[in-house]
């Protein structure tokens, strides 16, 4: 059974000096709890595909089945069902990180949960600027799962850690994936974390690729 | 606004609390003991005008004296409010202003000279007829200029230099037909005054003007600051967007933001405005002392002190207009967030 299906999906940006075929005809199927690792160089159009998964953006063409249903409004999807990790570690600067996590879900049960998981009760009541970019990255994962998304998606959530954070950050998601059972699609540049999922794909010349 | 009210105010009353809400030209006696029993709560002063110089080793000042009768001097509202006075002197008096005592170093009981121009010429102009008055009392108006340059004498003495008395009439908010007077000619205060109530209209017209251009520049500044602080929270907005928070509630967070800042202001401006409005004549003193200028010259302001006036009518226009200035300024910057894209947010 897949979490999300993608059909013939075909992305361009359009500007002033010409047109820029990104995406095209790109068919994708993720099953559940499985780990989808996506990598290739910049600019090849990663994040354009996680941005159409996520519902972020729309293709141009083709359609996406989510959970065996096609997408209709992806706001609800954003708020339920998809957890997002970004490069940068976003988090409100004005906002400690429960109130950011709070931002995602409002349970307690959930966030405490969370919390206790990621071990980062320390962390609670301390504002984004006192944490590590480790710290910060394993807090976005967190809030990511906090309302047990069916699909977690990553956009290089390592570029700014060391090899021995990224690595533990790779761990800790695929890891997470497992106690929520949620699947997981990672985008990366580092070729090296492929070994950890269970599929990877690249996107060479417009088309995706199962490596 | 309250400044400005409070001046055209107590300029209106001081000119028909001296002058009279009108005066009437040429009636005669009988006709005036008619209006008098006509009209029992309405004052009708008779007098006779004339100008006269008055001068001692201070200075010379030309003055208009108004002759009347003793009685009359408690009818005109805005002497009688402010009149030191001696009861004893009963003949060959004169009432003077606060300004011109001042001027010419005159205090009650005291000799005050005045000339009258004649009806014989001479080959150097008028001949001047001298007299001696004794000053009865000292009035304040507050009004400069009739504190300077009106005296009131004893109608007794000079009731034969001009043959056509006047009638000033003091209204007192009492119901007047102005039907009777249709045989009368007759000014109001306003005909009398007419340039100054010409200036006091184009002067509440053109505050209007600059309190809507005031509101106007508000508006631009609360547009400007909520745009600087939607980009500045750009980042944080695309965030909101992909954790699921619906557009319409983070274009709420930023409207309120803004406006309960700007609600703040206005109670915070409508109180100061207040203070400073009941204590205007403080913040005049200090404001002439730092800056070494007299911001209220009595000579050229007419009035003594700086009045006000604080009218709830005027105050509640001037919150509507910036609470709908406020409303409008802080929703037209918002519609940016709709246009930002949660897609920037992965690149």
């Amino acid at each position: 059974m897949s979490i999300i299906r993608l059909t013939n999906i075909s992305k361009s940006y359009y500007s002033k000096i010409g047109t820029f075929e990104v995406l095209k005809s790109i068919n994708l199927e993720i099953q559940k709890n499985s780990n989808t690792f996506l990598f290739g160089p910049s600019g090849c159009g990663k994040s354009t595909l996680l941005n159409i998964i996520s519902g972020m953006d729309n293709p141009d063409h083709g359609h996406i089945h989510f959970d065996g249903k096609k997408i209709i409004n992806h706001f609800e999807l954003l708020k339920n069902d998809i957890g997002v990790i970004f490069q940068d570690h976003y988090l409100i600067s004005e906002l400690n990180i429960i109130d950011n996590i709070k931002l995602k879900s409002s349970n307690f049960k959930n966030i405490n949960e969370i919390f206790d998981y990621f071990n980062i009760n320390e962390l609670k009541y301390k504002f984004p600027n006192q944490l590590s970019n480790g710290q910060k990255q394993r807090v976005c994962v967190a809030r990511a799962l906090v309302n047990k998304p069916k699909l977690l998606i990553a956009d290089e959530p390592t570029s700014y850690l060391d090899k021995e954070n990224a690595q533990l950050v790779i761990d800790l998601i695929i890891n997470s994936s497992k106690k929520f059972n949620l699947s997981t699609i990672i985008a990366s540049h580092d070729l090296s974390f492929k070994k950890s999922f269970d599929k990877a794909y690249t996107i060479n010349d417009k088309n995706l690729i199962v490596c | 606004m309250s400044v400005m009210n409070g001046f055209r105010e107590e300029l209106i009353d001081s000119l028909s609390g001296i002058n009279g809400d009108l005066t009437i030209y040429d009636m005669d006696d009988s006709k005036l003991e008619e209006f008098t029993n006509k009209y029992p709560n309405i004052s009708f002063v008779k007098n006779y005008q004339e100008r006269v110089i008055t001068s001692n080793s201070n200075s010379i000042e030309g003055l208009l004296m108004k002759s009347i009768s003793q009685n009359d001097i408690y009818l005109i509202p805005k002497i009688k409010q402010r009149l030191f006075e001696l009861q004893d002197i009963e003949e060959n008096w004169v009432y003077i202003g606060v300004e011109l005592a001042k001027t010419l170093n005159v205090k009650v009981g005291e000799v005050f000279s005045i000339n009258i121009p004649g009806s014989s010429m001479t080959i150097l102009g008028p001949v001047l007829n001298s007299y001696e008055l004794i000053v009865k009392g000292i009035f304040n108006t507050g009004v400069y200029d009739y504190d300077k340059y009106f005296i009131y004498s004893d109608i007794n003495i000079f009731n034969n230099i001009n043959s056509k008395p006047i009638i000033d009439v003091y209204l007192d908010n009492q119901e007047f037909n102005f039907d009777d007077l249709e045989d009368y000619y007759y000014e109001t205060w306003v005909d009398q005054n007419k340039s100054l109530a010409q200036a006091l209209t184009t002067e509440k017209n053109v505050m209007f003007i600059i309190l809507f251009f005031i509101v106007i520049i508000s508006s631009f500044t609360i547009i400007s600051n909520q745009i600087f602080f939607i980009k500045e929270k750009f980042k944080d907005i695309i965030l909101l967007k992909v954790l699921g928070v619906k557009q319409l509630d983070i274009a709420l967070l930023f409207f309120l933001n803004s406006f309960i800042i700007s609600i703040f202001s206005i109670i915070l401006g409508t109180i100061l405005g207040i203070i400073l409005s009941t204590n205007i004549d403080s913040v005049e003193k200090i404001l002439s002392g730092l800056l070494n200028f007299d911001l209220w010259n009595n000579e050229i302001r007419y009035l003594s002190t700086m009045p006000y006036r604080i009218k709830t009518a005027d105050i509640t226009f001037i919150i509507s207009i910036s609470l709908l200035a406020t409303l409008i300024s802080s929703y037209i910057p918002i519609l940016r967030i709709f246009k930002i894209k949660p897609n920037l947010i992965l690149r």
